[in-house]
């Protein structure tokens, strides 16, 4: 099934496994086959078909006709086919892309690093890994390959782009000099023993069941807020909700877990006064073990607070 | 904001489990494009992971539209946010409608006492003016003159005497007028019915005018013969409007002056003195019972008495304004008149894209004149406008118009650019144009 791309050289898909496409989708790959354009690109539409089977099986796994038909309509099939034909290697592909995408790479790199150098450094880069480098025997692995139109091709590459600064951030954390880190005041002591556990675990797990009974959204606007250090405009952007919705709730969650924790330890056999105490305890004072709580070091000030340096070229990506 | 408890904080640290959603699932999250239990599933993740939100925080688009929705957490309407704002505008409509209510209640007095003042000082000039009339009439051989000099002066007061007018039938319970010369009476008179036609078709009711008229005539024996002269043809009274109305009032003032005046045997047998005598009794019993007649035809109609007062108002200001307004032409050739003595003008639209040069203003009576013989004429301070196109035999006056003279509302002459005078002798009826 594979077709010639404009320059020559068979397209190359990605490593993943073809998944044999249903009727359903053969039939709608037929419909969107003009409308996205596919043509152009050298995609016929049994390509797009084997495209939009291999999305739906990743997304939907065993699903009927109806739901695979609307899961492909609520594809981006226009980017999806610009993005395949691109990991594909067509030429034509590759300059619709370039006019549309180049500028707006360097305008996302800015925006995430907030740095010029860092942020051309960061777009440079994922382009270098949307071309596709050199992969097994020649052939060409793309990171667009992997895209698969259930966002918009943009909001797609500003994702990676995060990602990839993320990434990098974690890894310079790791490899922060002695030298540097004994500047900054950080003092290197003997491991110690575990101590013994001084919270109370009723207090543990009241606070666990409050928790527990917390909407998905109320939780990550607790973690966003009171961990991630976020304002409420950006919590307000990420769940679509008024700014001013935000901070209501979120003073009323403080409120409302404190009353359950302390209901909770009521019912385990605290007192008012009790409970209050224990609830007021600063953790951050105790000899605790943490480290099993904890599946991942805290990121102290968010790392988009601190600046990224550029990395070597060798080490990069 | 409400403090967190710091287990809380402790608590929310555990991570979650499972695989992190791949770039494709945070964008679709970042756009609002997930189904609401694949968007569960991302929040339930991203509520745990650290990474992945920071990921997501990178990810979200800059903020260009602000988000107005407001889905999941409505605020309360009766939230004591809405109820202190709403409170603050529940005062300030209060306060400003009492200011509004209060501001009307007072208007309407402030306006009458200023009116009544106005006609206060009206009426004492025209008490001014009838004594002078009185002493240059006394005399038998001014009586013939009466009539054009009454004219002339009725012209130059007309602004001040038809106040009095007004105000005699505005305020009936008024103190009377002065016992006066009954020749001066009668020229008062005179003046009231110029003036009453003066006022034309927007003054008072006809009713109005004959009640005015019947009670100063009946006190003259002599008025018929008076209002006989009136009766002229129209180069020597106003506008034919005008003269309609004064036969009207001189019909119904010759009916009331026959039933009221005595048996002329008797009269004729008497001698001039108890004539005399005898006239100045008619006159006060005449005028007791016309005023009786004419109060109580006011009180039957109310709703005469309703437009009557509108007309009046309406009267009212044009006196005003014809008081104490000021005419000019601004450099463009706009009409501007001040109410203010000249303090601020207000520009007048005679006619569109009418552009003028002369002007000659007489009370109420404005002529104003501009190029190609552009003539328009006022009765009314300004309020209506006719356009007059002067001609003699046969030739149209069409050249530029330089300056406009008229030394009372009926004699005036124009001068145009090219030399040409034109005249008239009836306020514009007729031109004649000077060799």
């Amino acid at each position: 099934m594979d077709s010639i791309a404009n320059d020559g050289e068979p397209m190359n898909r990605a490593t993943q496994p073809v998944a044999v496409p249903t009727a359903e989708v053969q039939r709608l790959a037929t419909e969107l086959h003009v409308k996205s354009g596919a043509a152009q690109f050298a995609v016929s539409a049994d390509d797009l078909a084997v495209i939009l089977g291999e999305v739906a099986q990743k997304y939907l796994g065993a699903a009927s006709s109806t739901q695979a038909r609307e899961f492909c309509l609520s594809l981006k099939i226009e980017e999806l086919v610009l993005a395949r034909a691109c990991a594909a290697g067509n030429e034509r592909a590759w300059e619709v892309f370039m006019a549309r995408y180049r500028e707006k790479l360097y305008e996302v790199g800015l925006q995430i690093t907030r740095e010029e150098s860092a942020g051309r450094e960061l777009s440079d880069s994922l382009y270098a890994d949307l071309y596709g480098t050199g992969g097994r025997d020649g052939v060409r692995v793309s990171k667009l390959a992997s895209y698969t139109g259930r966002g918009s091709l943009e909001g797609w590459l500003r994702t990676v782009m995060a990602q990839e600064h993320v990434n990098r951030y974690r890894r310079q954390k790791r490899l922060v000099s002695l030298d540097e880190e004994t500047e900054e005041g950080t003092q290197y002591a003997a491991p110690t023993p575990t101590p013994a556990s001084t919270v109370d675990p009723r207090l543990e797990s009241a606070t666990d069941e409050a928790l527990a009974a917390l909407s998905s959204e109320e939780r990550f606007m607790l973690t966003a807020y009171y961990l991630d250090g976020r304002t409420l405009a950006e919590i307000a952007r990420i769940v679509s909700v008024h700014e001013s919705t935000i901070s209501r709730k979120l003073d009323k969650l403080a409120k409302s877990l404190r009353k359950q924790i302390l209901a909770a330890l009521g019912r385990r056999g605290l007192s008012r006064r009790q409970a209050e105490e224990a609830i007021e305890v600063d953790v951050r004072d105790l000899t605790l073990n943490l480290r099993d709580r904890l599946a991942q070091d805290s990121p102290g000030a968010a790392f988009h607070k601190k600046s990224v340096e550029a990395p070597a070229r060798d080490g990069g990506g | 904001m409400e403090k967190l408890p710091n287990i809380v904080r402790e608590r929310l640290k555990v991570p979650a489990g499972g695989d992190h959603p791949d770039a494709d699932l945070l964008t679709a999250f970042a756009e609002r494009a997930l189904p609401e239990p694949e968007r569960s599933r991302v929040l339930t993740h991203l509520s745990r992971c650290a990474d992945c939100r920071d990921v997501v925080a990178l990810a979200v688009p800059p903020a260009t539209d602000s988000v107005s929705l407001d889905t999941a957490y409505p605020a309360p309407w009766f939230h004591w946010r809405v109820l202190r704002w709403g409170a603050a505008v529940a005062c300030v409509v209060i306060v400003g409608s009492a200011v509004f209510l209060k501001r009307e209640a007072m208007a309407p007095k402030s306006a009458s006492i200023a009116v009544v003042r106005e006609e206060q000082q009206s009426e004492q000039l025209a008490y001014q003016h009838s004594d002078r009339r009185a002493d240059v009439s006394s005399t038998p051989q001014m009586k013939e003159s009466i009539p054009s000099a009454m004219r002339a002066e009725a012209d130059k007061d007309a602004g001040q005497l038809r106040d009095r007018a007004l105000k005699s039938a505005l305020s009936p319970k008024l103190p009377a007028a002065p016992q006066a010369h009954p020749q001066a009476l009668s020229v008062l008179d005179e003046k009231k019915q110029v003036v009453g036609g003066a006022l034309g078709a927007g003054a008072a009711s006809g009713g109005y005018v004959a009640g005015m008229k019947t009670r100063g005539v009946v006190a003259w024996d002599g008025a018929p013969q008076i209002i006989a002269e009136t009766k002229k043809p129209a180069p020597e009274s106003r506008a034919a409007t005008d003269l309609t109305v004064l036969e009207k009032s001189t019909e119904t003032v010759q009916l009331e002056s026959a039933a009221a005046a005595p048996a002329p045997s008797l009269d004729n047998e008497l001698s001039a003195d108890k004539r005399e005598a005898i006239g100045k009794a008619k006159a006060a019993i005449g005028a007791m019972q016309v005023q009786g007649q004419s109060e109580s035809a006011e009180v039957s109609s109310n709703q005469a008495t309703h437009s009557e007062t509108v007309a009046q108002k309406m009267d009212r200001s044009k006196l005003r304004r014809s008081l104490v307004s000021r005419w000019t032409i601004s450099a463009d050739g706009q009409l501007q008149h001040s109410i203010d003595a000249g303090q601020t003008w207000q520009p007048v639209t005679v006619a569109e894209k009418a552009s003028f040069r002369a002007l000659s203003a007489n009370g109420p009576d404005i002529w104003v004149g501009g190029a190609a013989g552009l003539l328009c004429h006022s009765r009314d301070s300004g309020f209506t406008w006719t356009q007059v196109k002067p001609s003699y035999a046969g030739t149209n006056l069409s050249a530029d118009i330089a300056a406009i003279e008229f030394t009372d509302i009926l004699h005036g002459k124009i001068t145009t650019a090219n030399g040409e005078v034109w005249i008239t002798d009836d306020a514009g009826q007729s031109w004649r144009k000077q060799p």
